[in-house]
């Protein structure tokens, strides 16, 4: 019988996770190599040559000061994904240590974590975000804690709302019965029973935060010119919209097909991670 | 006596002031000698699984003391209770819901020898989880799969051999058989009765199945509304009833 892991279960009914899989692994490619496949200087400015209609010189057309749009997205590629893993990896650990923690414990611990991650989501991100980052210089990484510093609370939410359900599940005082210690549970119960609920979280929130990342910059946080990130690329574009519209639209389609991409492996996963919906063994 | 319980009460209380007291077990006493088994019946809601999860160290009882080989086991801490769950084994009414749904059938069985590290390495391991579980009957082939895709009679095979492994001497079958259809409640109360008779084994079998009751026990308590309202040999009691309630009970056997 052949060995399979107890996470992953992927057949036939998985397109979604396929599609979406290949697709971020080739942006995610597409990213590591991207010094490699820029055609221009992504930061160099050619004057003369600005606002070119995209070419077979310039893939995506060129930008008001002349630099090609097609190497300015691979550059940003990496500003805006390197950011939204960080993001997302973060607040997921934070998020879920809290709220399992929360969850597990139960009673007053319990009700006043909740109270603080209610009073963090009361707050429009986009909001705190821009508050935080008045008290912080203007760069990448304070954009990137500005965000964390919100965004752990929805993990939490997810995290404590499993481990309240598994509290009370008869496998929980079975395994106390057969002699596991409180933190053997939390670990070897809990923690693999809210970490599916956790990928799936992670996969939907990386779109998400490239998009919060890109309006960020829009309004002026984060990375700032000439470095290109995607949302400051579409805010570039915005004064040209009329006679140039690929400066902001190629960006944008950037950030929709990665944020979909994830998007999909996300939705792929709620299926994939549930060993209910694994196809039973006597049928393979 | 291998187990008594002492004046054991639990009460829970509710209400804004919590000031209504509901009260789950109420002053219970009985004694459980070695290599008995000993019946608890009586209806739902009637307290006989909080008797047992006290029992058990799931739940503090609000007064009352249970002794265990002389010793009040409410009071114990944290690591004697962990070599005492080797003695005291409990299993749960529903077979697929005792098992961590994301570990196959071979982890879930081995979890005892690891957490009390009962064997030297894994070969040893997988030795002591193969011979436990064709002990009890679980075919080979169902050791990769998981709870969900095993039948319930597997399933409650599966937790029996599980106890096992630990070598208790008070096994508590919180009605292990309710769930089950009629022929393989009795090839699991026929295996319960193959390992008292090999094995130093004390059971507390808990059931509102009078019948399975009368089956194996040699003594049994009538409980009501988390009170035992009779106690006494088998036979006796079915025979003789004394308790309102357990005449009704016995006359609304089919």
């Amino acid at each position: 019988m052949k060995k399979r892991s107890a996470l992953f279960h992927i057949n036939r009914k998985n397109v979604l996770l396929i599609l979406g899989l290949t697709l971020s692994a080739l942006i995610l490619l597409i990213t590591i190599f991207s010094p490699l496949l820029e055609t221009h200087n992504p930061t160099k400015m050619n004057l003369p040559n600005k606002l070119k209609a995209p070419s077979s010189e310039n893939y995506f057309g060129t930008d008001a000061l002349g630099r090609d749009v097609y190497s300015r997205i691979l550059e940003g590629s990496r500003v805006s994904l390197g950011t939204a893993f960080v993001v997302v990896i973060f607040s997921a650990i934070l998020g879920t240590a809290i709220g399992l923690f929360s969850g597990f414990i139960g009673g007053r611990t319990d009700m006043v974590c909740m109270r603080i991650v209610d009073i963090f989501l009361a707050f429009p991100t986009i909001v705190f975000v821009l508050a935080m980052t008045t008290f912080l210089p203007t760069n990448q990484l304070s954009l990137i804690l500005a965000i964390c510093c919100i965004n752990w609370v929805r993990y939490a939410r997810i995290a404590r709302g499993e481990a309240v359900i598994i509290r009370n599940v008869e496998y929980i005082e079975a395994a106390t019965a057969i002699g596991n210690s409180k933190t053997g549970i939390l670990f070897r119960y809990f923690l693999p029973n809210t970490v599916s609920k956790i990928l799936i979280m992670m996969s939907m929130d990386i779109g998400s935060i490239i998009l919060y990342c890109a309006s960020l910059s829009f309004l002026g946080l984060g990375t700032q010119p000439p470095s290109p990130a995607w949302g400051t690329m579409i805010n570039e574009g915005r004064d040209y919209i009329r006679n140039a519209p690929w400066i902001s639209i190629a960006p944008g389609i950037a950030v929709a097909v990665t944020a979909l991409s994830f998007n999909m492996i996300g939705d792929g996963l709620r299926d994939a991670l549930d060993p209910r919906m694994r196809e039973s063994i006597q049928t393979e | 006596m291998l187990l008594e319980l002492r004046n054991v009460t639990k009460t829970y209380w509710s209400g804004v002031m919590r000031n209504k007291a509901f009260h789950a077990v109420k002053d219970v006493n009985l004694e459980i000698g070695e290599r008995e088994i000993f019946g608890i019946i009586g209806e739902s809601g009637s307290g006989k699984t909080t008797t047992c999860k006290i029992i058990m160290g799931l739940l503090k009882p609000t007064s009352g003391a249970v002794l265990y080989q002389g010793e009040d086991i409410t009071k114990l801490g944290k690591a004697k209770w962990h070599e005492l769950r080797k003695s005291i084994q409990m299993i749960f009414q529903h077979p697929q819901m005792t098992f961590n749904p994301r570990s196959t059938v071979y982890s879930a069985c081995a979890e005892p020898i690891r957490i009390y590290k009962l064997a030297k390495d894994a070969d040893e391991e997988r030795e002591m989880v193969l011979g436990i579980l064709d002990r009890v009957g679980v075919s080979r082939d169902q050791l990769e799969k998981y709870p969900h895709e095993i039948s319930g009679g597997q399933a409650q095979r599966l937790s029996i051999a599980r106890t096992l492994l630990l070598k208790p001497s008070l096994l508590i079958c919180d009605e292990p058989t309710s769930m089950l259809d009629i022929s393989v409640q009795a090839q699991i109360l026929s295996l319960l009765k193959e390992i008292h008779g090999k094995e130093n084994l004390t059971l507390l079998y808990i059931s509102h199945n009078l019948d399975v009751v009368a089956a194996i026990c040699d003594r049994i308590a009538v409980m009501k509304d988390g009170e035992i309202v009779e106690m006494g040999n088998t036979d006796e009691v079915f025979s003789s009833p004394k308790h309102d309630y357990t005449k009704r009970l016995l006359s609304a056997r089919i």
